[in-house]
């Protein structure tokens, strides 16, 4: 009870904490002066590469998977009641709406994220960051706006490749299951099931999650020095907040889709 | 160059594929569906606008698709009251894209029928089957269309032809009627069940009195079965003893008949005696006559004798 008590009355400062964190590495992506340009593009190169390029293998094998159970058990079920028809729509909501960019802010929070936690304690425990002030506008621009930007346009470009690998999946299986659908009715299914706000909402929103996983990552690499044994544990809390924060995110989002 | 620049580069050439292959996509996905959109919309294909009146508006909205033969032709583009001194009360105005409207002559209507549980209803134009067309066309656009059997340039009638209404109402308001006349029914329905009732305690009555009777019946019936039964016992008696005599009267018959014939067979020998017999005594007679003792007494009796007369006197 005590620490529930704890952590109630931490809670706010640490809410306000993380905001403050938000607001100014945004601003630091935002002004970063020109002597510093060549250097975060570099970074930022070098992190795209790392947070997007190389889980593209992992990206693909879960758009693969989500393709093959999502349709697998769709078609079975739609086939039931003869609406097969529905395929599209069905596809389109679960898996362009909602599951494509959650799923892969899951995936870059668990595989990009906890690297970041550990890199960047480690950076601040090896006295690369200064260690004993909070995190400097410097270190704001040199270590957290790459990572910002590498992991939104990371977590949009990945978003689209899990969406489309994810669609062609699902009608291969429509196939395999016997399902009379042609490719082009296929795709005008999808076409008729998609509106042209989902282009943008989709990107907007895969953009944010992966903004919002970089800055936790970040946040709870840099907040404080961080003691060998306690790596793991900013790592997982990292994790969590990030899924915390983007399911939050994509409830505002949902709420956006209803209201339209 | 050194190594580490060389490996920079690349790494940007790689991540610079990565996003732009996304985008492209994207980009990708986005023009099909603005192609998609344009070709179920019909944004590239003319359209011919055509008005009707109808009763309510109720179930129809802006936008709503008009189908014809299982096709949709075209949507719904205006929905307005009409004055409070016009017969009927909204005005509808569609629009009919190509080729559709080829299909729409003088002789279509518009149904308004009902669409789904949700009071929801829908515009379907029936084909035209005995009219004439209601849109001219040269150089593949609308050049006139049919104004009161007169041709008139789009330009001068943009609300288009007129198209009867053929209005049904919509679920709810069936549903409505349906439970009025149900209610108006009720007491007809409710006086017919207690007749109904009564009928049914008649026929319980009736079962009563049934059930009566044939416990009355039950020992009249039972002293006639026993009678019929000592009866049939009697005549099956009587019918064994029968059979019996009748067994013995066919075996004296077959008897007797065996008896005779045994005799048809001693008469046949004794005819077969009697004809030898007779070949015989001809014999002797033929020898008799031979003989020279009595031959002259035998030629005597053939001359005395008269040959025996004809049948035609000669």
């Amino acid at each position: 009870m005590e620490s529930v008590g704890e952590r109630a009355l931490r809670s706010p400062a640490g809410l306000r904490a993380r905001l403050r964190f938000a607001t100014t590495a945004l601003a630091a992506a935002v002004s970063v002066p020109r002597s510093l340009r060549a250097e975060v593009r570099a970074q930022t190169a070098e992190q795209l590469w790392r947070c997007g390029v190389r889980q593209l293998p992992v990206v693909a094998l879960l758009g693969l998977a989500l393709g093959l159970l999502v349709v697998g058990q769709a078609v079975a079920l739609l086939r039931q009641v003869s609406a097969q028809h529905y395929m599209g729509t069905v596809m389109v909501t679960v898996i362009m709406r909602e599951l494509g960019p959650l799923l892969t802010a899951f995936l870059l929070a668990a595989r990009a994220g906890t690297a970041t936690v550990v890199e960047l304690g480690a950076l601040r425990m090896t006295g690369r960051v200064d260690r004993t002030e909070k995190v400097g506008v410097r270190a704001m621009r040199e270590l957290v706006v790459p990572r910002l930007k590498a992991l939104a346009v990371s977590t949009f470009c990945l978003t689209i490749y899990l969406i489309f690998i994810a669609l062609a999946t699902g009608y291969v299986v429509a196939f395999l299951q016997g399902v009379p659908l042609r490719p082009g009715a296929y795709c005008g299914q999808l076409a008729d099931a998609l509106h042209w706000l989902d282009f943008t909402l989709v990107g907007l929103k895969a953009a944010l999650f992966g903004a919002v996983v970089a800055v936790v990552s970040c946040y709870h690499g840099l907040e404080r020095l961080l003691r060998i044994e306690e790596f793991s544990q900013a790592a997982t809390r990292a994790v969590v907040e990030s899924l915390a924060c983007c399911l939050v995110l994509d409830a505002v989002f949902l709420t956006g889709y209803l209201v339209r | 160059m050194n190594e580490t620049e060389t490996t920079s580069r690349n790494t940007e050439r790689v991540v610079g594929v990565f996003v732009v292959l996304a985008l492209l996509l994207l980009l990708a996905g986005f023009a099909y569906y603005l192609y998609h959109t344009a070709e179920r919309k019909g944004w590239r294909v003319p359209r011919c606008p055509y008005h009707t009146f109808v009763q309510s508006a109720d179930g129809l909205e802006v936008g709503d698709p008009v189908r014809m033969m299982g096709f949709d032709i075209g949507e719904l583009t205006v929905i307005e009251a009409q004055p409070p001194s016009s017969y009927y009360h909204v005005f509808i105005g569609i629009e009919i894209k190509r080729p559709y409207y080829g299909y729409i002559w003088t002789d279509s209507k518009i149904k308004v029928t009902s669409s789904g549980f949700l009071g929801k209803r829908q515009l379907e134009i029936t084909k035209g089957e005995t009219g004439g067309p209601t849109v001219f066309e040269k150089n593949n656009r609308i050049s006139e269309i049919l104004i009161d059997g007169n041709p008139v340039a789009l330009a001068e009638a943009p609300k288009g032809p007129f198209l009867p209404p053929d209005e049904s109402p919509s679920v709810t308001e069936r549903a409505e009627r349906l439970l009025n006349q149900a209610e108006a029914a009720l007491p007809n329905i409710l006086a017919v069940t207690n007749r109904i009732n009564a009928v049914l305690d008649n026929s319980a009555a009736l079962t009563s009195n049934a059930n009566e009777l044939v416990s009355e019946v039950r020992p009249a019936v039972s002293n006639v079965t026993t009678r019929l039964d000592t009866t049939l016992v009697a005549a099956d008696t009587n019918l064994v003893v029968l059979a019996g005599n009748l067994n013995d009267t066919l075996l004296n018959l077959a008897e007797i008949t065996s008896n005779l014939n045994s005799q048809v067979q001693s008469n046949d020998q004794m005819l077969s005696s009697i004809s030898r017999l007779v070949v015989d005594t001809d014999n002797l007679v033929q020898g008799l006559k031979k003989h020279w003792l009595l031959r002259g007494v035998f030629q005597k009796m053939n001359a005395t004798n008269t040959p025996p007369a004809k049948a035609d006197g000669k």
